[in-house]
């Protein structure tokens, strides 16, 4: 059984069209373990991006291929800081930006049952500037 | 709290062309400049950050070239404690000079000298039997943040840490302060009268209680924190197209905006 976690990133109000979602697929598929996707869908260019993944209660947790699906030309960095995970990429090409559209990220393995939550999530353009956003978490 | 910031670059004009803003640096902020006491005399040059020149956070810093060159702050109030920081970049000229001077309001004795060689800063303290143990760096003409906590017929530290966040050695320089004094100017710059050395200052800033503290390395947007926005902005910067951050972008602190800081900065964004 899959269940998908949205996060979405509104403009200006809750009423407005989301800006950039990282979408989080769970497969909870076996032994208390399951494995997490992690995409983006933007609707506006981007050049960067970050979020952390609170994995509290994870009996272990498996980055191997946490940023497998990445853009070659994105620098990316995944790792692990007790009960966080953070994911950070930045394509590091001087004026250049990723389109719109859907990204892959990677996943994650953790075991113990639990599903992770994102916060301090942050989109930024190329000229450096935060893509105005707000978080919505649902189910 | 009384707090005293001369950020030496007093963001004083801002001049809109066709296509363009220029920032104009300034250091007005500041109550004189040169010799003593020769208010209006411009013995130091502020300029802005383009080919030679360097700064630590926004787009101006002070150079001084040559001896007997300095900014001065005078205290109206003269005070019982003295927190300052401020970042230094010494070039390959000269054998070194202080570099900060503290005198008490008739400036007649130094209360606190700092002096720094390019590998070491040395401090000097009035009424002190013993005087603080001087600090090696390890980058001669890298940014470096120096940190005074000073207390009238007290305790003295200092702190100097830079060269991409490394701590110097030791990490601390303290001493015992025993002679009652009170500090009433501040001069930044090459303060010796003939001593040969070239150097940059940026954020200086003084306080009576809460100690300034360093500017976070890497925030180039100034925000306070380190994320993907900065990482973008020094790569931004380092593309030499004429954008300069707001914030500190040289997360190496060596003088320049490279790759190497766009490297630092995401290291630093990962790891907080």
């Amino acid at each position: 059984m899959k269940s998908i976690m949205v996060l979405s990133m509104l403009a200006f109000s809750s009423f407005a069209l989301a800006d950039a979602q990282v979408v989080l697929t769970a497969d909870n598929a076996s032994k208390g373990g399951s494995v997490i996707g992690m995409d983006i869908v933007s609707d506006t260019n981007f050049k960067g991006f970050q979020f952390d993944l609170d994995v509290t209660g994870a009996t272990s947790v498996d980055l191997s291929s946490c940023t497998a699906n990445v853009p070659k030309q994105m620098t990316v960095v995944c790792v692990q800081k007790g009960n966080r995970v953070r994911v950070l990429a930045v394509d590091t090409t001087y004026g250049t930006d990723l389109p719109a559209g859907r990204l892959g990220i990677g996943y994650i393995k953790l075991t113990g049952g639990v599903s992770p939550t994102i916060s301090n999530i942050e989109f930024s353009d190329k000229t450096g500037e935060v893509i105005p956003s707000s978080s919505v978490n649902s189910k | 709290m009384i707090r005293s910031s001369k950020t030496l670059l007093g963001l004083s004009l801002v001049a809109c062309f066709a296509a363009s803003q220029a920032n104009a640096c300034a250091i007005s902020a500041w109550d004189a400049v040169g010799a003593a006491g020769s208010v209006g005399v411009v013995a130091a040059d502020a300029v802005a950050v383009q080919a030679g020149n360097s700064r630590y956070s926004g787009s101006c810093a002070l150079r001084i070239a040559g001896p007997n060159k300095f900014v001065q702050n005078t205290i109206a109030a003269p005070r019982s404690t003295y927190k300052a920081r401020f970042y230094v970049r010494k070039d390959a000229t000269g054998s070194g000079s202080e570099v900060f001077k503290a005198t008490n309001a008739a400036g007649t004795t130094n209360v606190i000298t700092v002096t720094y060689t390019g590998t070491t800063f040395s401090f000097n303290l009035a009424g002190a039997a013993t005087q603080p143990a001087s600090v090696t760096v390890p980058n001669g003409t890298a940014w470096y943040s120096v940190e005074l906590d000073w207390t009238n017929a007290g305790a003295f530290t200092a702190r100097v840490v830079g060269a991409g966040g490394v701590a110097s050695t030791p990490a601390t320089a303290t001493a015992t302060v025993a002679t009652a004094e009170t500090i009433g100017r501040a001069r930044l710059g090459n303060t010796n009268a003939t001593a040969a050395g070239n150097y940059f200052f940026d954020e200086f800033d003084s306080r009576t209680t809460q100690a300034p503290g360093r500017l976070i390395r890497g925030d180039a947007n100034g925000s306070g924190s380190v994320t993907n926005t900065d990482v973008i902005q020094v790569i931004n910067e380092q593309a030499g197209a004429g954008f300069f951050a707001v914030g500190q972008p040289d997360c190496g602190e060596n003088g320049s905006v490279t790759n190497n800081d766009v490297i630092c900065t995401i290291n630093v964004a990962a790891a907080n």
